[in-house]
């Protein structure tokens, strides 16, 4: 039983009386779920693909475009081009950080100490404070001359950057505050995940002689990967649709410095009212999310253990 | 290093994996735990710092960290700015049938996912991973246009059920369902359960974490999501606290000291339900028996 | 589901639930229950406006009116959806400033044929600035309630303890003496700057019209912020920011950021609206006072805009709409507007309540706004200035940041501008 690790699918192996027994159970089970999801979230999302089509002024009506909106956005869009750096820039600096910060924190809090209750309560605090409230906080922090950061930085003889105004540093500003944000919600994750992972399993290893980091690498990691996936991969979603922080804190400035695909996508379609062109982007990010989940959905088959 | 030792001995809870090793590995632990608690509460103090202070101090430049004159009667003003207390009401109700309803449902579907073998199942699970990829700002219209339909404008339930069917429970879910070993289902099965038999007596109550986990992302995710009842909600009777705190940002100028104040009282009741969830983390029954705690 | 039955469900409800704005009739109220969305950022506000709503049932016993609020910030998203969606109230609040998009959008109906079928109802008493402000191709669709014109603020305690003389009231001074009082009140060791100017280009126009320029021509098809007038004028205000006697931009996402720079107490000078009255005298805790706009080339030019109420174009009570629209603009309800004390009231019947001191010279206001003093012309915006706006925003922060000279930017987007005023002609003439 313990250390079986089997990928790929389980209900084969075991012999069900006959499949047309599980079509129905299946769609008693997912019945609930699926008409709500197919009325609520399938047909806007599909309606929003539709609208990518077509020449959608908010107010004045629809016209089919074809694929114009899509040349626009590729050929002559500096702004869109810049919205797309921008997203994938913040996510593949951001993921990294707040998953293996947010692992990190979990082991730490799962350690059997008193009053480590707390500190789980502590790092999820960033997550469920309003955004508002904390980008002001954010944004007096990193004021240049008087804010906390550059004081601080002061003190031990480095000059800090203009950071919300800088075009250079503004992007990682964002990105600090986000992890900073975000890293309790997958420290909560992981931490149930960790909490799955049976402590006989520990037991075994350390009568074997693994030192703490072989256990952490042969027992705690790849039970814990399921987890981890998930938390990689929605990670990856939400760091692609940021959008609170860059309205917020920036306002996608300097220039197009800190405007994301998804503020790009606001402005377009609540503020210029041009809700086609807006779907478009949206595709546009859509299969951006797409392409890095399959690849990571793929790559699951070599890292992924389901016991 | 007997010093070391008590003060180790001290530390250790009952929750939780022993640190084991050696006997300063809990002050260490606490140590690295207590300095990364400081640097992310440094940014939280100062928000409510600031909701103690009078709004010239909070405009003051260079801003200032420790008020100069304490005035708690924020706190007061921030509530009666606006019906808080119905608010805080409404936004209960929705959070709380939001997450009812997806994770009730989500365990549902997750379970086929995850168990169920059916044709078109792994397509159908990429829609609904799909779904999850596409921003709400391009999805709120043909939603509300939907709501409008139903006569659901400014209703709990134009509220509650839109956001109660994304992927985000189905996936987490499955992913979690797909861990327990297929071993405890076969022996119930060979024993002649059904499969909401097993659904019910053997999944879920492993599930623990992973529910808990959920339901309070969910209860998170929603009380501080603004975009979907800002535009369902019209009157008081179903305006949410998110929408209410936006009420100290003016067209000409912002209320900070009152936001902020706002923004920590909104912020306990997400604070309690997390804490209270607290428990249902605590390790489940593991297959193999108890961890000897 | 099959893939191929899953599509053809979604095509089905897609087609029936009408998404390409083929609404089905809500069910209106019945006759005489009205809604009407405004934005309102105050308990105080609120209170005014519930006020009103109740004056109106009053005086018309068959006529309910329910208020609905939303903040400023997000009445526009709440807008744009129920429009969209055709959910929008009866009466609906809007801003001149972004008038011509939402009224060439079909949002609201004319008003002149009620002004012209009601005898007893006198629309010159609003200022010609806010008739204009509220009307696109001539054509009015909303009645104001407020009106304000740009003027310079001032910091009467930093003057006195730098010994410079204040600007005098009721001449504006020259942009010689401007600059001059302001690089006398500049001490950078204690940060504080002689002005500061909000990032945003709305504020630019009047240093614009003041030097002779503008943003665009009469006939709103050609940018002219290429014209050496404007490019002077540009260079005039970015001058005073890279010379650091204007306080640095540190906030480009705050609209009220030089506001709250100036209720920090250390700085001089600063252009913004009457409706700051109130905010000025809870946040600053020293004296102010107001004066015109410096004068440039072409004098001390200024804008002013406001806002006010329209009748949407989907509401079934239309003359039900209308009695409770002149209800609500009338004299009396534009006084108690005006006690709340948010903003100089949009009919000039209205003004003798309009709050004293501070600021002492509040009686300048009206001359400015009549162009007793300077000119005020109305701030005239197109169809697409949403959209210019958000252009001019992003391709602005270098310069107000001091790290692109004005000429270049202004290559970058005067084509980018002329873009927009194209489409803006074409969407109006879609609409005649």
């Amino acid at each position: 039983m313990a250390g079986t690790a089997q990928t790929g699918r389980g209900p084969e192996k075991v012999p069900w009386k006959n499949r047309e027994h599980e079509g129905l159970a299946a769609g008693l089970f997912l019945l609930p779920n699926l008409i709500g999801f197919l009325i609520f979230t399938a047909i806007p999302v599909g309606a929003a693909f539709v609208l990518a089509f077509y020449d959608y002024d908010l107010l004045l009506g629809a016209s089919w475009a074809g694929l114009e909106n899509f040349r626009e956005l590729f050929t002559v869009d500096r702004v869109f081009r810049a919205a797309l750096f921008n997203t994938v820039y913040f996510t593949a600096v951001s993921v990294p950080l707040s998953v293996v910060l947010g692992l990190a924190t979990a082991i730490l809090v799962n350690q059997a100490l008193r009053g480590v209750v707390i500190f789980r309560s502590i790092f999820l605090l960033p997550y469920v404070t309003v955004t508002v409230a904390l980008s002001l906080v954010w944004k007096w922090l990193y004021l240049p001359d008087i804010g906390l950061i550059n004081s601080v930085l002061g003190a031990v003889g480095i000059d800090g950057p203009a950071w919300l105004t800088s075009q250079t540093w503004a992007m990682p500003a964002l990105i600090l505050m986000s992890v900073w944000k975000g890293f309790g919600y997958n420290m909560v994750i992981f931490l149930a995940g960790l909490q799955g992972i049976p402590d006989h399993l520990y037991d075994a290893a350390k009568v074997d002689g693994a030192t703490a980091w072989r256990r952490f690498l042969n027992v705690t990691l790849p039970l814990l990967s399921p987890t981890t996936f998930f938390v990689v991969v929605i990670s990856v979603i939400s760091s692609f649709q940021v959008f609170d922080q860059a309205l917020i804190m920036t306002n996608g400035g300097p220039g197009t410095a800190t405007t994301t695909l998804v503020l790009y996508i606001y402005q377009k379609g609540f503020q210029s009212f041009d809700m086609g062109y807006a779907a478009a982007v949206a595709l546009v990010l859509f299969a951006v999310i797409f392409v890095f989940t399959v690849v990571q959905f793929l790559f699951q088959r070599r890292w992924v253990t389901y016991e | 290093m007997s010093a070391f030792d008590s003060i180790g001995a001290a530390l250790k809870g009952r929750a939780g994996v022993s640190p084991g090793g050696k006997p300063y590995w809990p002050i260490l632990i606490y140590a690295t735990l207590m300095a990364m608690a400081f640097l992310t509460l440094v940014p939280i103090i100062w928000m409510v710092l600031t909701a103690f202070k009078s709004a010239p101090e909070v405009a003051a430049n260079p801003p200032t960290w420790w008020p100069r004159e304490w005035h708690p009667e924020n706190f007061a003003a921030a509530w009666n700015f606006a019906p808080f207390g119905r608010y805080l009401i409404n936004s209960l109700v929705m959070v709380g049938g939001i997450t009812i309803l997806q994770t009730v449902t989500s365990a549902l579907a997750a379970y086929a996912f995850a168990r169920l073998r059916f044709r078109g199942r792994d397509l159908l699970f990429l829609l609904y991973l799909g779904t999850l990829m596409i921003p709400p700002q391009v999805t709120v219209i043909p939603q509300f246009i939907l709501i409008k339909e139903l006569d659901w404008v400014d209703t709990y339930q134009g509220l509650i059920v839109p956001q109660a069917f994304t992927a985000f429970g189905v996936f987490l879910l499955r992913q979690f369902f797909l861990t327990i070993p297929y071993e405890l289902e076969d022996a119930a099965r060979i024993d002649g359960a059904s499969r909401f038999g097993c659904f019910w007596r053997i999944i879920l109550p492993l599930s623990g974490p992973a529910l808990a986990t959920l339901a309070v992302f969910a209860f998170l995710f929603h009380w501080n999501n603004l975009l979907w009842p800002l535009i369902v909600s019209n009157s008081d009777a179903t305006i949410p606290v998110v929408v209410g705190l936006r009420n100290f940002q003016g067209q000409y100028g912002t209320e900070w000291n009152l936001l902020m104040a706002a923004a920590a009282i909104a912020t306990i009741p997400t604070v309690i339900v997390y804490l209270f969830a607290q428990r249902w983390f605590v390790r489940g029954i593991t297959m193999s028996g108890f961890g000897g705690r | 589901m099959n893939r191929r039955d899953f599509l053809r469900m979604s095509g089905a409800c897609l087609a029936g639930v009408g998404l390409l704005g083929v609404g089905a009739c809500g069910g209106g109220g019945t006759s005489g229950t009205l809604r009407w969305s405004m934005w309102s950022d105050t308990p105080e506000e609120t209170r005014v406006w519930k006020d009103l709503a109740r004056d109106v049932h009053e005086k018309y016993p068959d006529i309910t009116v329910k208020l609905e609020t939303v903040t400023f910030a997000d009445y526009w998203d709440k807008l744009t959806t129920q429009i969209a969606s055709e959910n929008e109230a009866d009466i609906v609040a809007m801003q001149s400033l972004r008038m011509p998009g939402y009224a060439a959008r079909g949002a609201l109906q004319p008003l002149m044929p009620f002004i012209e079928d009601d005898s007893d109802f006198d629309v010159d008493d609003f200022f010609g600035p806010i008739r204009q402000g509220l009307s696109v191709n001539d054509e009015l669709y909303a009645l104001g309630y407020d009106i304000g014109p740009i003027i310079l603020y001032y910091n009467k305690d930093l003057f006195g303890k730098a010994k410079v003389e204040p600007p005098p009231a009721e001449t504006p001074m020259s942009w010689e003496e401007f600059r001059e009082k302001a690089e006398q009140l500049t001490n950078p060791g204690a940060r504080e700057y002689g002005f500061v100017e909000q990032p945003v280009f709305d504020f630019m126009v009047p240093w614009l019209w003041s030097g002779g320029g503008g943003y665009m021509n009469a006939a709103q098809t050609e940018c002219t912020l290429d014209t050496p007038e404007s490019i002077g004028a540009m260079e005039f205000v970015i001058g005073m920011i890279t010379d650091k006697i204007a306080a640095p931009v540190t906030d480009l996402a705050n609209p009220s950021f030089a506001v709250e720079e100036f209720f920090g107490g250390k700085i001089g000078m600063h252009v913004d609206g009457p409706w700051q009255f109130i905010n000025i005298r809870e946040n600053s805790d020293f004296e102010w006072d107001v004066a015109p706009m410096p004068a440039g080339p072409a004098g001390s030019v200024t804008w002013a805009a406001g806002s006010g109420f329209g009748i949407s174009n989907t509401t079934e009570n239309a003359d039900a709409a209308w009695t409770a629209l002149k209800t609500i603009t009338s004299t009396e309800s534009l006084e108690k507007l005006v006690k709340a004390g948010r903003g100089y009231p949009a009919r000039e019947s209205a003004v003798s309540t309009f709050e004293k001191p501070p600021p002492q010279n509040v009686d300048v206001v009206q001359k400015i706004l009549v162009s007793d003093i300077g000119e005020t012309r109305p701030f005239v915006t197109t169809t697409t200035w949403q959209e210019t706006t958000v252009m001019l925003t992003r391709d602005f922060s270098p310069v107000f940041l001091g790290k692109q000279s004005v000429d270049a930017v202004v290559s970058k987007v005067k084509p980018q501008f002329d873009k927009l005023l194209k489409e803006h002609q074409e969407i109006l003439e879609q609409q005649s």
